[in-house]
């Protein structure tokens, strides 16, 4: 990328652009819950607690953790549980979404069937061994019930982390987004000025 | 001036009050109504069955918007059906998305900006008859509507260059702001198209690249469509119309206010409406004259569920026309990876777009057209979840790694198009369902003629050739069938004829003289396109004309 002019990085630089215009009331209704969400997810994790759930059983927490490592596992960048997207089902199931519950526990219970299919001796999903989670997600990919497991598990890997996904902005960092209120060109490779100089000779003239 | 704080209404008026016009709807059409009707001097109620949210409201939060329906309307409490034809039981299913806030889907939008072309209020005449199709000219022209166009333009804040898209119909003043600088995918676009012999242009958006009228220019932060504009850079009628109307003292937006009915005498004319409040209380309130600007699926059903004793097929429906020819406008989309950066997350979704194909040459025997613009409307989560070629394994490492790669990289051509009217293609009452004040499910029958699908077909051919002319590493094309819909068109079709249309050019009701429907009902044809702009120069050539019947006397209330 080129050194073009440094953008909008904090808040206090966002402030600045603004100008006086801006309410404090305002900016503060803006940021302050997302800021205090982040904190809470943040000290909970530091803590090392014990989770406590509001939605989920211990059990549905295992069962769809280890659903959501193999729908989005760890590779150089962190895996789903990694980011909080267990506390992240959580929240969304509690609060923001509960009217999702039922089906959510149905896709559960679809979940551990399949399982049982390929270990009848399995306890549960999340005691399978990798390769037979693998197994059992294929055999369900084209279910509904895999579908909710996969929106969730996407969703809390790249949603705003005030709903305590995507810890540390962990999932937008390993796509390359970034969350900031104002850009400025070059967007990327292409809208470069010697790189369009070069492809639009058109622009010359 | 205070940014995004809550103002105290600038006037209340009481339900026995006779305001002078109610408004239903604060969208793209009822915020231009109210501006320029409050500004006629007439005392102006705004009822909007959304909220009345600012830009403290939005954020960078796409769950908020997605799942959260903070701007458009919540199915869990207006449920709605489908069905392909009359024939089938319609299913509950939630096809139709549109703004459920003041400033409408105007605040939510992509901000594409085009007009329409001379031909596009003729097809009757161009094409004759088409089999399947209700195809009828417009009873207004190009011509007639152009000066509105250019004052939505220079009321609103248009960003553009007069002149840069060959086929842009005639103008009579420039864009009052120039174009947003050009983007990758711009960049890319121009290359293509210019190797295809076509000619790109920079795309018209409703979002100011400069400061105008007391707003800030686009910061480029990139989150426009889905979204409201933190920096009220879109020229939403929130940013725009809807505070100068407050401003005036005549006008008050009256939020979470869902209407229900409206009232007619025993002389068939409209003396006022009933909603629900906030609390699910009815109240009465009375008019001289009441504006519908609802948009084109909620504007036919208050018809439909204001039916009487006197108009027993619902309100303003002597013609039996109410509700038919649902029309969106059609498309076809393809994806494209791309060797280095593209970046196409930051500012605004679309910088360059196509028009060469506006009019299909007759020897495709394909009726209509459309245009083409490369963009990237997507979020971290919708990438994700939608994005990738439809082969690409859609969970696991190979998953992960393709999005982690791809999300920079790629850009996407989508094509507008027409879509034929088709009397079978409505909206109407559900029988069965009700949403959660009882009052009767939205109700879609919708199938595409088959010259839709040609198009289709055709575009996404045109798209996938665009991307690979761009230096596309690999391409691929989407499902041409639509899970959901935007751009509700066509529903109470203006015309001359009372028996065959449902507004004269006016807008006023063939049937109730006090009456006017003002949105994307309107439309006669949709157009090749994008159809927000034309809805907004409608309202403003409305507007003029119904203050001036008003001042001279011409619309006749109760008895």
């Amino acid at each position: 990328m080129s050194d073009a002019p440094d953008p909008i990085r904090s808040r206090r630089d966002f402030i600045a652009v603004l100008g006086t215009t801006a309410s404090a009331a305002w900016l503060a209704t803006i940021w302050r819950p997302a800021i205090a969400d982040a904190q809470d997810a943040a000290h909970a994790a530091s803590q090392g607690e014990v989770p406590r759930y509001r939605a989920l059983t211990r059990q549905q927490a295992e069962d769809f953790g280890a659903a959501a490592d193999r729908i989005i596992p760890r590779d150089d960048a962190p895996g789903a549980r990694d980011v909080g997207v267990v506390f992240f089902a959580d929240h969304l199931l509690a609060s923001f979404a509960p009217a999702r519950k039922p089906a959510f526990d149905h896709a559960l219970v679809t979940l551990n069937e399949a399982a049982r299919q390929h270990a009848p001796t399995a306890s549960s999903f999340a005691s399978l061994p990798v390769s037979q989670q693998d197994e059992t997600l294929r055999s369900i990919e084209t279910t509904d019930a895999f579908d909710l497991l996969r929106t969730i598990t996407i969703s809390g890997y790249f949603s705003h982390p005030s709903h305590r996904g995507n810890r540390d902005e962990a999932g937008w960092k390993a796509i390359g987004f970034q969350d900031r209120m104002s850009w400025t060109p070059p967007f990327g490779y292409y809208d470069q000025p010697e790189v369009m100089a070069r492809l639009m000779p058109w622009r010359r003239a | 001036m205070t940014r995004g704080v809550r103002q105290a209404p600038s006037v209340r008026y009481a339900p026995t009050d006779d305001v002078d016009f109610a408004i239903i709807g604060a969208g793209a059409a009822g915020g231009v109504m109210a501006r320029e009707l409050a500004r006629s001097g007439f005392r102006v109620l705004v009822l909007e069955q959304g909220p009345y949210l600012h830009e403290a409201d939005f954020k960078h939060d796409e769950l908020r918007v997605s799942e959260g329906h903070q701007l458009t309307n919540i199915p869990s409490l207006q449920p709605q059906t489908f069905r392909k034809s009359a024939a089938d039981k319609a299913e509950r299913r939630d096809y139709l998305v549109y703004g459920r806030m003041v400033g409408g889907g105007s605040v939510h939008f992509t901000a594409n900006y085009w007009r329409l072309h001379e031909e596009d209020f003729v097809e009757r005449t161009r094409y004759g008859s088409v089999p399947g199709a209700a195809l009828e000219d417009w009873p207004i022209r190009y011509a007639d509507l152009e000066p509105y166009y250019s004052r939505a333009e220079w009321e609103l804040g248009v960003s553009g260059i007069a002149g840069a898209n060959p086929f842009d119909p005639p103008r009579s003043r420039p864009y009052p702001l120039p174009p947003l600088p050009i983007k990758p995918s711009g960049v890319l676009m121009e290359i293509g198209a210019r190797k295809l012999g076509w000619h790109p242009a920079p795309a018209p958006l409703a979002i100011i690249s400069k400061s105008y009228r007391g707003r800030s220019g686009c910061q480029h932060c990139g989150f426009c469509e889905s979204f409201g504009c933190e920096w009220k850079a879109k020229s939403s009628t929130l940013a725009t119309m809807i505070p100068e109307a407050e401003r005036t003292g005549r006008c008050e937006i009256r939020p979470n206010s869902y209407v229900r009915r409206i009232q007619t005498d025993s002389r068939g004319r409209v003396t006022g409406v009933v909603y629900f409040d906030a609390q699910k209380r009815e109240v009465m309130q009375r008019a001289k004259a009441v504006v519908v600007c609802a948009n084109g699926a909620e504007t036919p059903r208050l018809l439909l569920m204001s039916a009487s004793n006197q108009f027993p097929n619902g309100l303003a429906n002597s013609s039996g026309v109410v509700g038919k020819h649902l029309m969106f406008n059609g498309g076809a989309f393809a994806g494209a990876l791309f060797e280095h950066e593209v970046n196409g997350y930051k500012s605004v979704q679309v910088s360059r777009y196509v028009q060469d194909h506006y009019r299909l040459d007759p020897k495709h025997g394909i009726v209509g057209g459309g245009g083409i613009d490369m963009r990237f409307d997507w979020y971290p989560i919708s990438f994700a979840m939608e994005a990738l070629p439809t082969d690409a394994p859609r969970w696991g490492a190979e998953f992960k790694r393709m999005v982690r790669e791809y999300f920079t990289r790629t850009a996407y051509a989508l094509a507008h198009t027409t879509q034929l009217p088709q009397e079978a293609s409505t909206i109407t009452l559900d029988p069965e369902l009700k949403d959660a004040w009882g009052l009767p499910a939205i109700r879609t029958t919708f199938t595409e003629h088959p010259n839709d699908m040609k198009l289709y077909q055709f575009f996404l051919e045109r798209n996938l050739e665009l991307l690979n002319a761009a230096g596309a590493t690999r391409t691929w094309a989407f499902s041409i069938d639509a899970p959901w819909q935007v751009h509700l068109l066509g529903t109470c079709r203006m015309g001359n004829d009372p028996a065959t249309s449902v507004v004269d050019k006016f807008h006023r009701a063939h049937d109730v003289p006090n009456l006017f429907l003002v949105d994307g009902s309107s439309f006669v044809t949709c157009g090749t396109g994008q159809p927000t702009m034309t809805i907004q120069a409608l309202a403003f050539r409305a507007a003029e004309a119904i203050a001036g019947f008003a001042k001279r006397g011409e619309i006749p209330s109760r008895g």
